[in-house]
């Protein structure tokens, strides 16, 4: 069995937040209990389901459960379940205390060095007036306190440095050192499906700190690339973090999604890496009216999630929803039971060029993990893919 | 100051879900020491001031093995404090003082951050 990666094994670029040995055994505690939690405790409460709880619904009800919502109520009372959703819930909220101890000491460090990385960059256009979407502004996303446009001071990137420093122990180091897994994903599939694609110009929409525009950015070194977000701090050490990485090309902007102020028909792939389950229903359509926009014949829209619930067996739907109900993610739920091809072709997108697919990131020995291992519901680096072409 | 979004709770009890946050922080912060103490040990083996196996072969005084199981009595004195009537006297037998040097999350650094993102969202 693959264990979780240790922290110390982390690509140590120049904007990551420095850890002293408790402050990196703290995640990988962390990092411990959520594999043995998905190794040891997942598979107890498969069992209650399956021998206890489903039993006594059929008994009751005379029928199986019709959805997840009804695996739900079933499910509510069985301490199995409970346990595992304490230990999910408060290994969440612990990997967030301990990433906000470990950048609140150095807060004011990490905000000189991202400073000296951006300074007099034209890369990186800011624009501290444009107004944060309410799905963006409402809710502390997977209980990131404060959310991803929060700085105590002009300049603070202590949110964006914990996002990078503490999603190394979420996922057990199971991205990769550089927590890249899903750009890498995306380079693979677009290698595998579009052999000869060679885009000129390449649009990241809703980028983050950029984790997943640098693998894309350098698979495409001859392409203008621009990663686009709403959140000052996060373009701040986004752009900060690629140029530490070498990539000095990589433009970051600070526009909206839905109205990137973009060229139209300027862009030969537009992408989105686990970004759409953090949007809201009425954001989703037009982000991809945008991707449509902006693309010029021939272009590519390519998107990676968690795969879609439709077609699944109602408890995987339970178990699956869980980040929906309990980790601060209000989008998750609604965007897993859209059928995002449909979406496309509500924006203009031709039905016979839009394809679903799936992808994971080329095996290397850092994010290896062996077919036999259990699933963390949502947590795997494994992905749906969904897209369309423009016709030439 | 709590996250923007609902605070589940998973059993009937309220109380019942902040004694099981409390204590998985507790199985953390026992696994973080259980560490240190393992990182001690081999720093301090490859220095070779101590052997490898120096640890589990340590063989105790007498003296030494009253000490230790008198630590012990008082350590489960203050576990078992509201189940044994000796609570005053353990407290005044112990005379506990917290080391402010402990390993404890650095807990000031923390509120500064937690405050300085509420600021944030008030603006």
């Amino acid at each position: 069995m693959t264990l979780p990666k240790a922290w110390n094994t982390i690509h140590r670029h120049a904007m990551l937040p420095a850890a002293d040995h408790d402050e990196q055994v703290r995640f990988d505690v962390i990092a411990g209990l959520n594999h043995f939690m998905s190794q040891r405790m997942t598979p107890e409460v498969e069992k209650a389901w399956r021998t206890r709880v489903r039993p006594a619904w059929l008994a009751r009800e005379g029928r199986a459960p019709r959805d997840r919502h009804e695996v739900h109520a079933a499910m509510r009372g069985a301490p199995e379940w409970q346990l595992w959703s304490l230990v999910r819930r408060h290994t969440m909220e612990m990997r967030q205390h301990a990433g906000r101890a470990l950048v609140g000491r150095q807060a004011d460090a990490l905000r000189e060095r991202a400073a000296s990385f951006n300074a007099d960059c034209d890369t990186l256009r800011l624009n501290p007036s444009l107004p944060i979407p309410r799905y963006v502004s409402t809710v502390d996303t997977h209980l990131m306190r404060g959310g991803y446009t929060a700085a105590s001071t002009p300049g603070d990137v202590s949110n964006p440095a914990n996002y990078d420093a503490g999603m190394y122990a979420t996922t057990g180091g199971s991205a990769g050192p550089s927590n890249d897994a899903a750009g890498r994903a995306l380079v693979a599939w677009l290698r595998t499906h579009r052999a000869n694609f060679s885009p000129r110009r390449i649009i990241d929409l809703g980028c983050g700190l950029g984790h997943n525009s640098v693998p894309v950015h350098r698979a495409f070194p001859e392409a203008q690339m621009i990663a686009v977000d709403v959140a000052e701090p996060m373009l701040r050490y986004g752009h900060a973090r690629a140029r530490a990485l070498g990539c000095t090309a990589l433009r970051f902007l600070q526009v909206d999604a839905t109205e990137t102020g973009l060229e139209a028909g300027s862009a030969d792939l537009v992408f989105t890496t686990i970004v759409l389950h953090e949007t809201s229903r009425e954001a989703l359509p037009r982000i991809f009216a945008e991707a449509h926009r902006l693309l010029r014949p021939g272009g590519l829209t390519v998107h990676l999630e968690q795969p879609p619930y439709h077609g699944l067996d109602p408890f995987e739907q339970f178990m699956r929803d869980w980040d929906g109900r309990y980790n601060n993610e209000p989008f998750w739920s609604a965007l897993h039971e859209t059928r995002l091809p449909e979406v496309l072709q509500s924006v203009g997108f031709e039905r016979s060029r839009i394809f679903e697919s799936q992808t994971q990131p080329p095996s290397d020995r850092q994010n290896e993990r062996p077919a036999a291992e259990k699933e963390n519901f949502g947590r795997a680096p494994s992905w749906y893919v969904v897209g369309a072409e423009v016709p030439l | 100051m709590t996250d923007r979004g609902r605070q589940p709770q998973f059993t009937d009890d309220p109380m019942l879900d902040r004694l099981y946050s409390i204590s998985l922080a507790l199985v953390a912060e026992l696994a973080a020491t259980r560490a240190r103490v393992d990182t001690l040990e081999r720093v301090l083996a490859r220095k070779e001031v101590i052997a490898a196996d120096a640890i589990d072969h340590h063989e105790f005084s007498v003296e030494d093995e009253e000490a230790r199981a008198d630590m012990h009595q008082r350590y489960l004195e203050r576990l078992f404090r509201q189940s044994t009537v000796s609570v005053e006297e353990g407290v005044m037998h112990f005379g506990a003082t917290p080391n402010p040097s402990s390993g404890a999350l650095a807990a000031a650094d923390f509120e500064h951050g937690a405050d300085g993102c509420a600021e944030a969202n008030r603006a």
